[in-house]
Order: structure tokens, then C-alpha cells, then sequence
């Protein structure tokens, strides 16, 4: 995992939820195009965090080769549907991230606080373990009214008192706002967690209309 | 199907259970050049594959192709779907990668 903070000059602002396209190019022209969840609240200098995956054409370049001062192509913001906008009147905040998708919720967490929201919020977060938990310390000091529940599916610090196993119905019942406070949901992650989390949640009775999802694609397991 | 319709039909609305559309200009889902599936393996098309009627629009991206259709309609001026109006490209074209608005 990196954070990388980029410097764009013509940058016209994005929104909490949005992300970024990344493009590499080759020397032989070959060129790769990936997106990235912006990490950082409108008004913040741009930045994402990338995960290495072995197999990526992008992410290896952009955790490992990478250095301060290299310039790389980017565009954005992209995306209106997976938006949080601070000013909407909302009632409870619920979001729900396996693994990396926790990624645009940093950036709507951060837009809250810097806008003096008081909206609540429930984050969900659901991580292979606690090393695999990012942005911990600043999730751990989160602003009043955000209430942070980790779950742990594969292995857990001694003494660990808190969640286990992903996130199921009986995790989803205890944890979430109940659907009778007219909450809003987002879920992000890998596209069978979403699927799976979604689903649940529209069993709680949530409206589908108020469960915002994107999904990162892939089939890998949730985190 | 769109054998007999209007001079002045010159797009299609896709609207679907829950509230997804899409748009597509006339001219590319007319000629062959795309397809309502309602079976699939002689049977009918499974709902995670979008039965009981999807749009199957091979020449475009696939958010064109839309899943659970419950009607088409047939209008004189283009007017953007879910994700077109989410900063997505209004016709979708791969081979000019048509993904985002601008492209």
C-alpha cells in the first residue's frame, strides 16, 4: 500500500467518492489505464492509495518505481454516482469497505470533518487483518459522531476483542443503522463482497436506492 | 421490431427495473446491429444475466447493454441515461475508448 500525494496544477476540484485515471505509457507505446478512488477530501492536494497487486500492470510501477518528482498522466475526477456531498441533508452514514475500498470513504471522512458536518457515521471495515488496516491511526482518531467497527477475517492480534469473519447478516444487523432512520449506504470493494453486502443490506431493509455501491472489480475474496 | 416506427424516432431511451436507462441513437440498435435477448441455451435468459430481457448492443461499451428492460422509448431528441449523466461517455464507442464524457 502507498499513498501518493500528486501535484496537479490544472486540477478543478473533485468531490468525496471520486476517483482518478492513472496512465503509463511504454516506450514502445503500449499503454495501461487504471483508476484509483481519490483519498484525499476536496481541497486537499490530490492523492490515492495505491495497492500492489503481483499481477498488476499498473500498481507495481506505481508502489515500487515511483518517486518524488516523476511525472505521470492522469485524469479526473471522474464519477458522479459515488458521491457524498457534505451539504446533502442526510441522516446516518453508513459505509461499508472490504479491504482497499476503504479508499473513498477516508476522503468523505475528511470532507466531513473538514466541513463540520455532523452527520453520524458507522464505517464498517472489513480487513484480512489489522496490518492489512489502512490509514489506522487516523481512522482510530476519527471525529466525534464516526464509529468505526473493524472486522478481521484471517487472523487477529492476540486478545482481539473485536469482529471476526466477514461481513454476514448477523455482522450487518448489529452494526448497521436501522433501515427505519432512512440511512444512507455505500459500499465499496471487491465486486463479490459488494454484491454480497449490498444484497444483505437491502434485506434489512435498506431501499436499493439508498445503497450506493462500486465495486473494484476482480474476483478475489473479500479483506 | 423498431421495423415500423416514426421519421421522427431518432433515439431510444432503455429503461429498466430499478431505475437504470440508457440511451443509444436509433441508427445502432436498428439493421442487425443489436439484440432484445430474452433466451439464452434454450431457455430462458437467467436474471443475473439480465432476463427476463436485456439489451445486448455488441459495438458499444457494455453499460449500453442494458440488463431487466422494461421498455424502450422512442424519442426525437437524445437524452442521457444513468450513466451518462454520471460523467460516463454519451455513446460509448470502444474502439475510439468512449469511456468518459470529453473522450
Amino acid at each position: 500500500m502507498r499513498t501518493i500525494v500528486l501535484r496537479l496544477p490544472e486540477w478543478a476540484g473533485h468531490q468525496a467518492g471520486q476517483h482518478l485515471d492513472v496512465r503509463l505509457t511504454a516506450e514502445d507505446g503500449y499503454t495501461a489505464e487504471r483508476s484509483y478512488s481519490i483519498a484525499s477530501a476536496p481541497g486537499e492536494p490530490v492523492a490515492i492509495t495505491v495497492e500492489r497487486l503481483d499481477d498488476g500492470e499498473v500498481s507495481p510501477y506505481l508502489t515500487v518505481e515511483l518517486r518524488p518528482g516523476d511525472e505521470i498522466e492522469v485524469r479526473g475526477p471522474i464519477g458522479g454516482y459515488f458521491v457524498w456531498p457534505a451539504e446533502e441533508p442526510a441522516a446516518e452514514l453508513l459505509l461499508v469497505a472490504g479491504g482497499s475500498g476503504v479508499v473513498p470513504f477516508r476522503s468523505m471522512l475528511r470532507h466531513r470533518r473538514n466541513v463540520g458536518s455532523a452527520v453520524p457515521v458507522r464505517l464498517l471495515y472489513s480487513a484480512r487483518s489489522l496490518p492489512d488496516v489502512i490509514y489506522r491511526a487516523e481512522l482510530d482518531a476519527a471525529a466525534d459522531g464516526v464509529r468505526v467497527i473493524y472486522t478481521l477475517t484471517r487472523r487477529q492480534p492476540p486478545g482481539w476483542a473485536g469482529h471476526t469473519g466477514r461481513v454476514g447478516p448477523g455482522l450487518l444487523s448489529e452494526v448497521a443503522w436501522p433501515a427505519s432512520a432512512a440511512p444512507l449506504a455505500y459500499v465499496c470493494g471487491p465486486t463479490p463482497f459488494v454484491e454480497v453486502v449490498a444484497a444483505e443490506l437491502v434485506d434489512l431493509g435498506y431501499p436499493p436506492l439508498r445503497v450506493k455501491t462500486e465495486r473494484y472489480g476482480g474476483t478475489e475474496g473479500s479483506g | 421490431m423498431l421495423g415500423d416506427i416514426g421519421r421522427d424516432v431518432k433515439f431510444v431511451l432503455a429503461v429498466c427495473d430499478g431505475g437504470y436507462t440508457t440511451n443509444l441513437p436509433l441508427a445502432d440498435v436498428t439493421g442487425g446491429r443489436a439484440w432484445l435477448a430474452f433466451e439464452y441455451d434454450g431457455g430462458p435468459l437467467p436474471p443475473e444475466h439480465g432476463g427476463p430481457a436485456r439489451l445486448l448492443v455488441p459495438h458499444l461499451y457494455f453499460w449500453k447493454s442494458a440488463k431487466w428492460v422494461r421498455g424502450l422509448e422512442l424519442l426525437a431528441a437524445d437524452e442521457p441515461g444513468f450513466w451518462e449523466r454520471y460523467g460516463y461517455h454519451n455513446y460509448g464507442d470502444p474502439w475510439r475508448e468512449q469511456r468518459y464524457a470529453g473522450d
